[in-house]
């Protein structure tokens, strides 16, 4: 009953902040320079029309009103209709978030699974030859920027090996290298945050006296090192995918996945202003549940952490 | 002991700084990393000196393609361009225009969270909520979103990304005032007389920076990413100006047959992100001996 009150509180508290961050970006979106009305209609309108597609669109409406329509229309989850393709915002985010998603997701998931066990296993050989090779390979990723081993990784793995397909979004095939491309940021920071936190949590006095009960060294790894270890590294992995589904856009574009980052992208560059404020509603939403579920996750590992308060 | 001797070898006589300093000069990684940054800096500061800026986009149809070799040390592009002097001048958006966001980001960012932390109560819920909200959404789609509504231009790409970087500034700053604010000698401060502008500029910052620019070091290797980033997708700044996203965004096609025109602009800000990563950990390491296993 408390996790479903917290789960309830929580997503409330989502509501004001989806609200200010609609509201900061419609007024610097609407302060922008640009007629909307002369981008729907296309250069060879006549002022007669774009002056009656203002009108119809509320265009002359002080700003405040305009942003109140928009909210009323939120609420009952009509976000407009984009100014380049006419097409239902809505409509075009959905069909579009899965594979922004699935990269996302596999990108989030690989890097964990195989970034942790690294990190530990570096912490407990702390200055062996694989501890160096783990820093070596994780601040080689963190300097790296993800279009530019995207590209490297298109050419050698795609292009020139044929291992895997290029570009595209037909089958898992072709979501496999895209994944690893945006993973790698994240499979650094694990590395290092698991790394640094169970080298923090080996030198407690509850490991010593673990040890000094005779407890197997797996134990006292395992159950006593790993499960209080874990909980920074756990808040890292929701910071790492929210960095993720920004990530995407770099990535989807590289490898031409018809994504979520995509269509933001092409909206940021005609500025079709409904598909950016839709998108980032989106995205800010899918973010915040994330981010909750993480938060869950931490209180079930660590009974320390009371929901409540 | 003689008092020269004393001060060139006892590390417990220095003042606090004197001992981060010389903490930080043992860091090998760090030294170096201050070496890189510099140079690469000098390099591109001075470009004007050994380089003009005509080269940048002079075009030279004969000379296309070619391999690094003594005329063009960096090669040319399809369109017989100087990559040289393009990465030369490329640097000055991709690195300065890194440092500056982060100076922009860094400044306000301090104010809003030492408001915060500082004054706390109504100030603090405000202020932090007015964070919290940006911080909901991925900072890459923040700084996007600002660009839509701002336009193209570097300054503009520079402002986007300070916003899109503000709240993790303010969160930083807030936190180490938190902890220092309700210390003994700020509550002595208080007694005898202190504004809250002398107490926070004489008595807080001094002993909170530590973590304020450690964070800020580490921002600085991310925002270099995120400038060349946001110049590859062509936002912000647009090809034909040199920027090291930009040149390896119009070269995209070609470098699988001339692997210099990808390699070079992409080590440039491999090295620029790493040495200033190098810094950013040997100055954490210093503030904070600690944390240094």
């Amino acid at each position: 009953m408390t996790y479903l009150k917290y789960i309830g509180k929580r997503l409330l508290l989502l509501i004001p902040v989806i609200v200010g961050i609609t509201f900061v970006l419609y007024f610097i979106m609407a302060l922008s320079p640009g007629n909307p009305a002369q981008l729907i209609l296309g250069a060879d309108a006549t002022a007669e029309q774009i002056q009656a597609l203002e009108e119809e669109m509320g265009l002359n409406d002080p700003i405040i009103v305009q942003y109140l329509n928009y909210m009323l229309g939120v609420i009952r989850g009509d976000f407009g209709t984009s100014w380049v393709s006419g097409y239902n915002v809505l409509g075009e985010f959905i069909l579009r978030i899965p594979n922004t998603l699935l990269i996302a997701v596999l990108a989030t998931v690989g890097a964990v699974a195989l970034g942790i066990p690294m990190g530990i296993y570096s912490a407990v050989k702390q200055y062996s030859l694989f501890d160096y090779g783990g820093m070596v390979v994780a601040m080689l990723l963190f300097s790296v920027p993800a279009f530019w081993l995207g590209i490297m990784c298109q050419i050698l793995f795609c292009l020139i090996l044929g291992w895997l397909p290029a570009a595209g979004d037909e089958s898992l095939r072709y979501f496999i290298l895209p994944s690893i491309v945006l993973g790698a940021n994240t499979f650094a920071s694990m590395i290092r945050m698991a790394r640094t936190s169970m080298l923090d949590v080996i030198k407690q006095d509850y490991i010593r006296t673990a040890r000094a009960k005779g407890a197997p060294e797996r134990r006292v790894i395992m159950r006593h090192g790993v499960r209080n270890g874990l909980i920074p590294v756990i808040t890292q992995i929701g910071i790492s995918f929210a960095g993720a589904v920004g990530g995407a856009i770099v990535t989807e574009t590289i490898f031409a996945i018809n994504g979520v980052g995509m269509l933001l992208l092409n909206a940021v560059k005609s500025r079709d202003i409904p598909v950016v404020m839709g998108t980032v509603i989106f995205v800010a939403a899918i973010v915040g549940i994330i981010n909750l579920v993480v938060d869950l996750i931490c209180a079930k590992v660590d009974p320390r952490i009371d929901l409540a308060s | 002991m003689s008092k020269r001797n004393a001060k060139s070898t006892a590390p417990h006589e220095r003042s606090a700084w004197g001992l981060i300093l010389f903490r930080f000069q043992k860091n090998k990684l760090a030294m170096l990393g201050v070496v890189i940054l510099a140079a690469m800096a000098l390099v591109i500061l001075l470009a004007p000196l050994y380089v003009s800026y005509d080269r940048v986009s002079a075009l030279d149809v004969l000379n296309k393609f070619v391999t690094p070799c003594k005329e063009f040390p960096f090669g040319t592009d399809e369109l017989g361009r100087d990559l040289f002097a393009r990465v030369i001048y490329g640097g000055r958006i991709s690195l300065f225009g890194g440092i500056a966001t982060i100076v922009i980001a860094f400044s306000i960012g301090c104010i809003i969270g030492g408001a915060a932390g500082y004054f706390g109560g109504k100030v603090d819920t405000v202020l932090m909520r007015m964070i919290d909200m940006l911080m909901a959404i991925p900072s890459a789609l923040l700084a996007m979103a600002i660009i839509t509504a701002l336009g193209n231009g570097i300054w503009k790409l520079i402002i986007a990304l300070a916003i899109s970087e503000i709240p993790r500034f303010a969160r930083v700053v807030r936190a180490s005032i938190l902890t220092l604010r309700n210390q003994e000698y700020v509550e002595a401060a208080k007694c005898y007389g202190s504004s809250s502008l002398q107490i926070i500029m004489r008595h807080i910052l001094p002993n909170g920076i530590g973590p304020i620019i450690v964070s800020a070091t580490l921002m600085l290797g991310q925002t270099i990413i995120s400038i060349s980033s946001m110049g590859f997708l062509g936002l912000g700044v647009e090809s034909p100006t040199p920027e090291w996203g930009t040149i390896i965004s119009e070269n995209k096609i070609n470098i699988r047959y001339y692997p210099h025109l990808g390699l070079i602009p992409g080590a440039c800000i491999m090295l620029a992100v790493m040495a200033v990563n190098f810094i950013g950990d040997g100055l954490r390491d210093a503030f904070d001996p600690r944390t240094k296993n």
